[in-house]
């Protein structure tokens, strides 16, 4: 038998998801290397990442999509390489997310994904192959959600 | 998470694979291109065709990719595996 992927479904995903690492990449630089609690890709064309960010200015926040565009327009290409699990947890950021991390495959390495020229970080999803391919993205809203995470959606398209 | 045929062909999206395991609404591929889920990223959707669409097909028929009108189930049962897994300071 033929097992086929929804191609457009595809497509969305790896839009989104390199869209939430752009997004996660700034801040981690511009937001004292603030780490992920948690993200979220929808099938609307939209997705919010959490971010561990008590004292974050939510107008700085919003001020970001600006700097996610810019990226999108460099076209920056990905890669893909593997690290031995204890190298990526010795690097602060490596693993961006706070609490939690991707198990190494039989082979003791976790797969990271790098934005050539801005990120790199361990994760397991799929991706464009470089930021040109994705629309614009928007940044359509920020929520406060507790004492230290902060709540950002975005949405791809104009 | 262990290294998916679509970290390795992530273009590919169309795979002529054999059902090794079934139970009512599952099967067991030996080997898969759908992503699974995870790390917030939802699964694929999927579609099967059988034996016929491995058959050369007139122009006029839509390929096998084509997804006019197919319904597409979203696999979204299964979460992260990887993303759930341990924490990094555990992982040492």
């Amino acid at each position: 038998m033929v097992a086929v992927v929804e191609p457009a479904f595809r497509a969305m995903m790896a839009e989104l998801h390199t869209g939430t690492h752009i997004l996660n990449a700034l801040v981690f630089q511009q937001f004292d290397r603030a780490l992920v609690t948690g993200a979220q890709l929808n099938d609307d064309a939209t997705a919010r990442m959490d971010f561990d960010l008590p004292d974050a200015d939510n107008d700085k926040l919003r001020a970001l999509e600006a700097g996610l565009n810019d990226l999108i327009r460099q076209d920056l290409p990905l890669r893909y390489t593997y690290v031995p699990l204890v190298e990526a947890t010795a690097q602060h950021g490596l693993i961006r997310s706070r609490s939690v991390a991707p198990p190494p495959g039989d082979d003791g390495l976790i797969r990271i994904v790098e934005i050539v020229g801005l990120d790199r970080q361990a994760c397991g999803g799929t991706h464009l192959a470089s930021t040109a391919r994705s629309r614009p993205l928007r940044i359509l809203k920020i929520d406060n959600k507790g004492r230290h995470n902060r709540r950002i959606r975005i949405g791809l398209g104009g | 998470m262990g290294r998916y045929f679509c970290h390795e062909h992530p273009d590919v999206l169309s795979l002529e694979t054999r059902v090794v395991d079934a139970r009512p609404g599952a099967v067991v591929l030996e080997q898969t291109p759908f992503y699974p889920g995870g790390g917030g990223q939802l699964a694929d959707a999927a579609r099967f065709a059988g034996m016929a669409a491995r058959s050369p097909s007139p122009a006029s028929s839509p390929p096998a990719t084509a997804a006019s009108g197919t319904s597409w189930p979203r696999r979204r049962s299964q979460r992260a595996p990887w993303w759930r897994w341990s924490s990094p300071r555990s992982a040492r």
